[in-house]
């Protein structure tokens, strides 16, 4: 099913190992859910599943680095402030922004609201704050 | 046949305005801006929107539209996607697009936000997830295109690429908007024969042509060393992508336009003498 294809894809590539994730969620979704969960049956086709899997891991891998750096542009661009940290210390930053992206879902198309969301995450006691 | 125009994209940062200010100027034929930088978040005008406006009204040259966020490939239409068409339309009444692109693909999925256009897989489900999308595009602006991306990595056999592009094409009613750098990039990383995939393509449905080069991945990117060519929008057009001009301008007898694009950020002022040489390059080309 496409929509299931496309929720693969996207989580795939926010991840720091694009190739392994995707293997996972295709292996999850062929299995299916439980017998009375409404998705229990394979949610992916025979040829969906052969697609997925069959995706070249290092064209993966430079996709999930280009999505996550806009993430990252869409954090500076956000907020000044935030650029002036990066500048700061780009390696304390980074470690705060790999926190970021592991525990707060990607749901902000626009720089403020990414920039926004960074900011609260990394200004309480997150990990990778201290 | 009503030569192609020439055009060229702009973007609302102020040293790139500047540095391409002559071209713009003195060579475009139209101007091509991407909505979406121009917003705020909830795709309300951001601080540059009335900038643009001004600059286009000023300039007296038409404009069309590229945007990249429309997420053509997602199934349906749900209240995102109705916020995003809300804005074009308000954006079209301010712009008059002469047409609308937007990129082949999807941005995001289950309200997760990837940004980068995402490869398709090869089946009617997203044939008609497409053509719903464009159909609501052509609502708002009556010629439509979308435009072949860069895949990295593809779903399906790269070489089959342009029987589904067809197929959209058709199912929509749509142009195509033939980017000969993103063929050349992406042909290049997997492998097939850009000759052929370029002549398997419709080329009656080309409306617009992008030109634009691009740069080489870090070595460091990859654990095997290996390097890619992106679609950066950085640098000057490469002689790939020229060649592939000149074979296909005399096969797209419905082509309006072409643009030379460069990603604002790009252009130092080192580089501004290779740009103009593009632009009275594609001029040339076109006469």
């Amino acid at each position: 099913m496409l929509s299931e294809v496309q929720r693969i894809l996207v989580a795939a590539a926010h991840a720091e190992d694009a190739p392994a994730r995707l293997r996972a969620l295709v292996d999850e979704a062929c299995r299916g859910g439980a017998e009375d969960d409404a998705r229990a049956a394979p949610r992916l086709t025979a040829d969906e599943r052969a697609w997925l899997l069959a995706m070249d891991p290092d064209g993966l891998r430079v996709t999930s680095l280009l999505v996550r750096k806009l993430r990252f542009e869409r954090v500076v661009r956000g907020d000044a402030t935030l650029l002036r940290r990066f500048e700061d210390d780009p390696a304390a930053f980074t470690n705060v922004f790999r926190a970021y992206c592991r525990d707060v879902a990607p749901t902000f198309a626009f720089p403020e609201d990414e920039a926004r969301a960074f900011r609260a995450y990394a200004d309480t006691d997150a990990p990778g704050t201290g | 046949m009503t030569p192609p125009l020439l055009g060229l994209n702009v973007a609302p940062d102020a040293v790139f305005l500047s540095r391409t200010r002559r071209m713009l100027e003195e060579e475009a034929d139209f101007l091509e801006i991407t909505p979406e930088t121009l917003w705020a978040a909830g795709c309300a005008p951001g601080p540059h929107w009335d900038d643009m406006v001004a600059l286009v009204a000023k300039s007296a040259l038409p404009v069309v539209g590229h945007g990249v966020g429309l997420s053509l490939g997602t199934p349906g239409i749900d209240a995102r996607a109705e916020r995003w068409l809300a804005a074009i339309r308000r954006d079209h009444a301010a712009f008059h697009f002469l047409w609308y692109s937007e990129h082949f693909g999807f941005a995001g999925a289950d309200n997760a936000w990837a940004a980068l256009p995402l490869p398709l897989p090869p089946t009617d489900e997203a044939v008609q997830s497409v053509a719903a999308r464009l159909r609501r595009l052509r609502d708002i602006v009556p010629t439509v295109a979308f435009e072949n991306n860069v895949g990295y990595a593809t779903l399906g056999a790269p070489s089959s690429e342009p029987v589904f592009i067809n197929a959209i094409c058709s199912a929509a009613e749509c142009g195509l908007l033939l980017d000969l750098h993103n063929v050349h990039v992406q042909c290049d990383n997997l492998g097939v024969p850009t000759d052929a995939y370029l002549a398997a393509l419709d080329l009656s449905n080309v409306i617009e042509i992008h030109v634009s080069g691009g740069s080489i991945s870090d070595p460091r990117w990859l654990a095997s060393g290996r390097t890619m060519r992106l679609d950066s929008h950085d640098g000057p057009v490469p002689p790939e992508v020229w060649t592939s001009l000149a074979w296909a301008l005399p096969r797209c007898p419905n082509l309006r336009g072409v643009v030379l694009e460069r990603i604002d950020g790009s252009l130092g002022e080192a580089d501004i003498p290779a740009h103009e040489a593009d632009v009275r390059r594609l001029r040339e080309m076109l006469c």
